[in-house]
């Protein structure tokens, strides 16, 4: 038993001078950064192979993921009539890269989560794709906030974003994805065209201006304060 | 710091892209890393990068970590699997079959005049570094890193009987180089 105390000794004595030289963290916090540059490479040569492939190929068509959600574009169209083929493609993209980046399981869960929520638009979004929550049954509704919770953290990687869920405390997070919901709650009570750039506050009918620059403001905030994370 | 749940919450937050995070868990967990690569690489001037490498592995893999598991073995099991890629690359090598003809100068460079504690220390680990390489790996994990055996085997993906071997030969060696070194070290004193 002495042996190995003299050992452990030894070692320890050694090691005392063996230390990771400081420019050392700088090199290993560099690849952070670039990892999740490869996740934005991947992600446009994803798109971009998706938009070569499509065209020409109906079988390729055929294995698209985001074809796994809605069906298939023409199925999206038929509900929604200002998607365009391009946003379905960038939906697809981005379905590739986060399969690309979870594990399997994760991103079953991912899947299971992001499917309740593209099924609530079809059935309940309006022709531009915005749920009116506050005409859904409460119970629904309580079902789609719960999802809210756990599909945001996934939105936010894929937007190359901290979490806002990590960022925000419990209870602000939870006002965040009121926020998100009541926004376009508003957005489609008020039939405003999403697909056609920044919402005009001024298009929108004057009840419900004052509620939308309030959870407007909200929002960007908490956009601002991962904007200042990401730096 | 309490380990388990500190790194719990490092690892969540540094998965979900908190670059903060992912330095902090660099921090806590560095120096053992370091240290365990510096005592199984022959070469030292690529211990850096190794290092480097293990840090990117983590990233790769954060995501299959299974927090209900310790996270330290998780890492060092990561350490281990890069450190055996470089020595499968090294081996292949032509600046390997040089390094093993200037070994002998560094040894003789350690038994410069010192207390004789501290040469005693010094050549100690010396013999460490002079064993197989499979059973340096179970002395440095079980004696620097102060794993369990258990600990061990998992990290080295062996049974915890071959662990309890390897340290029993590892130190029967150690014992046996070392008698040779004291009769080596009288001499010296006797001159």
């Amino acid at each position: 038993m002495a042996h190995v105390n003299q050992l452990k000794t030894a070692l320890n004595e050694e090691a005392r001078n063996v230390c990771p030289p400081p420019e050392l963290k700088s090199k290993v916090m560099c690849q952070f950064t670039q990892k999740r540059n490869w996740g934005m490479k991947r992600y446009a040569a994803a798109f971009l192979i998706a938009l070569f492939i499509v065209p020409t190929s109906a079988f390729a068509y055929q294995s698209l993921l985001a074809d796994g959600l809605y069906g298939s574009f023409a199925n999206v169209k038929k509900h929604v009539a200002s998607a365009t083929l391009e946003g379905y493609m960038t939906f697809d993209a981005k379905l590739s890269e986060v399969k690309g980046e979870m594990g399997k399981e994760e991103y079953e869960k991912f899947r299971g989560s992001l499917s309740v929520l593209t099924d609530a638009k079809l059935k309940y979004g309006d022709q531009f794709g915005n749920i009116n929550y506050d005409l859904m049954p409460k119970e629904k509704k309580e079902k789609m906030r719960a999802n809210s919770f756990v599909l945001q953290p996934y939105f936010d990687k894929l937007n190359g974003d901290v979490s806002s869920k990590e960022l925000l405390s419990s209870h602000e997070y939870k006002l965040f994805i009121d926020a998100l919901m009541t926004y376009e709650t508003i957005l489609a009570k008020a039939e405003i065209d999403t697909t056609k750039g920044p919402v005009v506050i001024d298009n929108l009918p004057d009840e419900y201006r004052e509620q939308f620059k309030l959870t407007q403001k909200f929002i960007h905030s908490v956009y601002q304060l991962q904007e200042e994370q990401r730096q | 710091m309490d380990t388990k749940t500190e790194f719990e919450e490092l690892i969540r937050r540094t998965r979900s892209g908190n670059k903060h995070a992912y330095g902090e868990l660099y921090e806590n967990t560095v120096n053992d890393v370091y240290q365990t690569v510096h005592f199984l690489l022959d070469d030292k001037s690529d211990v850096d990068d190794v290092v480097q490498e293990i840090y990117v592995e983590v990233l790769r893999n954060l995501h299959r970590f299974n927090k209900d598991k310790p996270f330290r073995p998780w890492l060092k099991g990561i350490a281990i699997k890069q450190i055996s890629a470089y020595r499968r690359k090294r081996w292949i090598s032509f600046r390997n079959y040089q390094k093993m003809y200037q070994q002998p100068s560094e040894v003789e460079d350690d038994f410069s005049p010192q207390v004789v504690d501290g040469l005693f220390n010094k050549q100690l680990v010396q013999l460490v570094e002079q064993l197989p390489y499979k059973l340096r790996q179970v002395i440095i994990l079980r004696y620097l890193n102060e794993h369990s055996q258990e600990e061990v085997a998992s990290i080295l993906k062996i049974p915890v009987g071959t662990v309890k071997s390897r340290v029993h030969t590892a130190l029967k060696k150690l014992r046996k180089q070392e008698e040779l070194g004291n009769i080596f070290l009288r001499k010296v004193e006797n001159v």
